[in-house]
């Protein structure tokens, strides 16, 4: 009788690996060691006033229809208005109630799954690196090194497509929306009467509300608030007026013809004067030229313009070379975008005198 | 360099702002975007004012551009009326198409087309 080598067949090793873990899912029941809270019997489907008992939201439902139709019929009845208003809070508070029951139990199976998921890829790995130290035939190793592959490359894709690290991310997401979401909903509560804010407008609250602790919504809401919020970290023009505009053209090709000559290293008989007329305007505006160097030392380095010179006297910019007059007038010229006032005195400044 | 433009304002005013960026503080503009608007501000306490209006932004993208060169005149036009924006640069003897976008103005998404 023939019997296999365990140590160098592949297939009988692999079943070894499958049998044990097999064997220790069924033990631990399915990957549901890790064990949550159950629902306290308050919140218990038959109990009595609990968010989650159909029979209880029904008869809270009923209520608020008759004092809304009561007060529809006597609108001029204060009371009556009063008992529509706290039964419509009544209804909308039991849904918000019913919602985060579901949510927090849609979250602790979101979690167990999780833990389920990345205990079975463990052992999985575990098993195959296991099982290419047991074996001894080459092609033993081989097949079986080429399922641990297989193992590694699904698990990374069942990460990437199932968000598994990004699951905390979005679910932080998710809790700080609802939280926003419920403060804009108990405030109308409060304060918007019966005509302002009917049951039917509330709903609505409560579906986004709703939508906010699901991944959808969560998504939805990264999206949105990464894009805002990088918007408002952006600084923002000023908005101009047509004579701001207008005025900025000549100016702009005045700095362009003095830069054009100041550039001009083979005629430093014209290259100099320019110089000069530049430095000059800027020690003029030294106020502004301080501010905005010091303002660009506080912007982000992505937003930098390169200019590593002290600005503390007018001597400093007499010092300057005609590059780093250039990045000056660019410090300058991005901070003017914020004080579009400021461009008229620096714009004096650089014209020609009148003959 | 990154720069929002108010998206409340007309098209005109949006013009004049980029030009007056693109002259004085030596840029040239790449490209122009919708920005998402900001979320609500939360409900109001009693007896505060009332909320501001929610913002709405357009990210303009600029590159630093040399000095001694002024750009032509950035206009824009909105792309209505059947036309192209192919069709509004020739219209307009426009030499190239700086961009074209959904972007907010007066508040409103609307299509439109840079040129110079």
């Amino acid at each position: 009788m023939k019997i296999r080598n365990v140590t160098t067949n592949p297939s009988c090793i692999l079943r070894l690996v499958a049998i044990s873990i097999l064997l220790i899912f069924l033990y631990s029941g399915g990957g549901g060691v890790v064990h949550a809270q159950n629902l306290p019997p308050a919140l218990g489907t038959n109990s009595p006033l609990s968010p989650t008992n159909k029979q209880t939201y029904q008869e809270v439902a009923k209520q608020y229809t008759e004092s809304f139709n009561a007060w529809r019929a006597n609108p001029s009845d204060s009371g009556l208005a009063d008992r529509a208003k706290l039964d419509r809070n009544r209804l909308i508070f039991l849904t918000i109630d019913q919602i985060d029951v579901n949510f927090n139990e849609y979250q602790k199976k979101t979690r167990k799954w999780r833990a389920f998921w990345a205990t079975l890829l463990d052992i999985l790995e575990i098993g195959a690196s296991t099982a290419i130290s047991l074996s001894n035939g080459e092609r033993a190793k081989t097949e079986i090194a080429e399922a641990l592959g297989f193992v590694q490359l699904s698990r990374a894709a069942v990460v990437k497509n199932f968000s598994l690290r990004d699951t905390q991310i979005l679910f932080n997401k998710m809790v700080a929306k609802r939280a926003q979401l419920l403060s804009g909903i108990i405030s109308k509560t409060g304060q918007q009467d019966i005509t302002q804010y009917p049951f039917e407008a509330a709903f609505s609250d409560l579906i986004a509300y709703y939508k906010a602790g699901t991944i959808d919504g969560a998504l939805e809401h990264l999206n949105i608030d990464t894009g805002a919020e990088a918007s408002q970290a952006t600084k923002q023009l000023v908005t101009v007026t047509q004579a701001q505009a207008d005025a900025s053209l000549p100016y702009a090709q005045r700095i362009a013809d003095l830069f054009k000559k100041a550039k001009d290293t083979n005629h430093p008989d014209i290259s100099g004067p320019a110089l000069t007329k530049l430095k000059n305007a800027l020690k003029d505006n030294f106020e502004l030229v301080t501010a905005a160097v010091a303002a660009n030392a506080a912007a982000p380095a992505a937003d930098r313009v390169a200019f590593a010179n002290p600005v503390t006297s007018a001597a400093d910019i007499d010092a300057l070379g005609v590059s780093a007059i250039d990045s000056l007038y660019r410090i300058v010229g991005r901070f003017i975008t914020e004080h579009p006032d400021k461009l008229q005195k620096l714009a004096e400044a650089l014209k020609e005198p009148q003959q | 360099m990154q720069r929002t433009v108010d998206g409340n304002t007309s098209l005109k005013d949006q013009e004049n702002t980029l030009n007056f960026a693109e002259r004085v503080a030596i840029v040239l503009l790449t490209s122009y975007v919708r920005g998402e608007p900001a979320p609500s501000p939360p409900a109001p306490t009693p007896g505060a004012p009332p909320a501001t209006t929610v913002p709405h932004v357009n990210l303009a993208t600029f590159k630093d551009r040399d000095i001694t060169v002024v750009p032509t005149p950035l206009r824009l036009f909105e792309v209505t009326g059947g036309l192209t924006a192919e069709q509004i640069r020739q219209r307009e003897s426009g030499t190239e198409i700086v961009f074209v976008a959904d972007i907010w103005v007066l508040g409103i998404v609307k299509k439109v087309v840079g040129i110079r």
